[in-house]
């Protein structure tokens, strides 16, 4: 490939992706005003391989909010997956926390716009391709919302909506 | 030009009002007028009419009563008008006592006020179950229950009724997003159930 052809190649790439990264920008709905944390949680009484040996334990602050809950007390959580996606000023958004699995899913969307103090969201949780649950809520700081979700394999799906901590998005 | 007749002077001359030299020249342009003309004919039928019809004067019913009560109307002495109150000169001490006490209730509404909005932010830190949020829970599907608590570190949700997993479902092949994924959902959502 000569410089001719080089410059030909960058100067339609640029062609291609100007037009939507320009809309990007333009788009105030797509504004990115939070980050929501999805997990789904196996929580059981009984032997939590069951999930399946990959599975690690839910961390210790998880545990902490979990077993302070009595409805949620169970002796062994794993962490089955989890999925940080960005809360858009006024698109709707999905997680999908199993994936490549489709089945839990949450929709969410922004109520109004976030407040140092809270963050209102439309929900919706998804099961087996059903939607489930409807609710809105605020989520405050660290304190997440769990939802007491179907049985699998002995025990329960814990599944867990918070805001994304700002430093490490993944405890 | 301007043909339209004074309107006063029609009024007068349809009453048969207007005299003399002003008379004479009105009629000068009002006799050229055939509808003008009839129309006072029927202005005088009607007078005609109404005069041979009503007494030219008629006494008042029950005169005497009607009589008696001007008289008496007339004997009454006029009763004072009620005396206008005078405004008596105001004390010293209370034309500043006044606005003076006015600005400290006011002053002292405001204080009150601000007392107030701090507690109620107070009572919000230690006392959240009184004011926290309450959410709406809704469940489209019929035989699921759905029941919200909130306690210090978490909100809860616990579905009952939901249908379990089926225990063959294999979540092992997940894959952990632990990054942000910028994904416009809203280009995705046909891979989404509705």
């Amino acid at each position: 490939m000569n410089l001719r052809s080089r410059l030909l190649l960058l100067l339609a790439c640029l062609v291609a992706l100007l037009p939507g990264k320009m809309w990007a920008q333009d788009d105030p709905g797509k504004a990115n005003i939070g980050r929501i944390s999805v997990g789904v949680i196996y929580a059981t009484d009984g032997d939590p391989a069951q999930a399946g040996e990959k599975f690690k334990k839910a961390s210790d602050r998880i545990e902490k909010q979990l077993r302070s809950e009595k409805r949620l007390t169970f002796k062994n959580y794993r962490l089955l997956g989890r999925e940080v996606q960005p809360l858009f000023r006024s698109y709707e958004n999905w997680s999908q926390p199993l994936k490549p699995s489709d089945e839990v899913l949450v929709r969410f969307e922004a109520r109004t716009l976030p407040t140092a103090k809270s963050t209102p969201l439309d929900v919706e949780l998804w099961l087996s391709r059903k939607k489930i649950l409807k609710t809105d809520i605020n989520l405050v700081g660290e304190k997440p919302l769990f939802v007491l979700g179907p049985q699998w394999r002995g025990g329960r799906l814990i599944i867990s909506i918070a805001l994304a901590p700002k430093e490490n998005p993944d405890s | 030009m301007n043909t339209n007749p004074d309107e006063a002077k029609l009024a007068l001359w349809l009453e048969d009002e207007l005299h003399g030299d002003e008379l004479k020249s009105f009629e000068q342009w009002i006799l050229t007028q055939p509808e003008h003309i009839a129309a006072r004919e029927e202005v005088r039928h009607w007078k005609q009419m109404i005069s041979a019809t009503l007494p030219e004067s008629e006494e008042p019913p029950y005169p005497d009563f009607f009589n008696s009560r001007i008289m008496q109307a007339i004997s009454q002495p006029v009763t004072a008008a009620p005396p206008i109150s005078t405004p008596k000169a105001t004390p010293f001490w209370k034309s500043w006592l006044m606005p003076a006490s006015a600005f400290a209730g006011m002053a002292l509404a405001f204080w009150v006020g601000t007392q107030t909005s701090h507690t109620e932010v107070r009572q919000t830190a230690s006392a959240p179950s009184k004011t926290e949020f309450q959410p709406i829970v809704y469940t489209p599907d019929g035989e699921v229950n759905a029941v919200w608590t909130s306690g210090a570190d978490a909100s809860v949700i616990v579905l009952e009724g939901v249908n379990p997993i089926p225990d063959a479902t294999d979540f092992t092949e997940t894959v952990y997003m632990d990054t942000d994924h910028e994904i416009d959902s809203t280009a995705g959502r046909d891979s989404l159930p509705h």
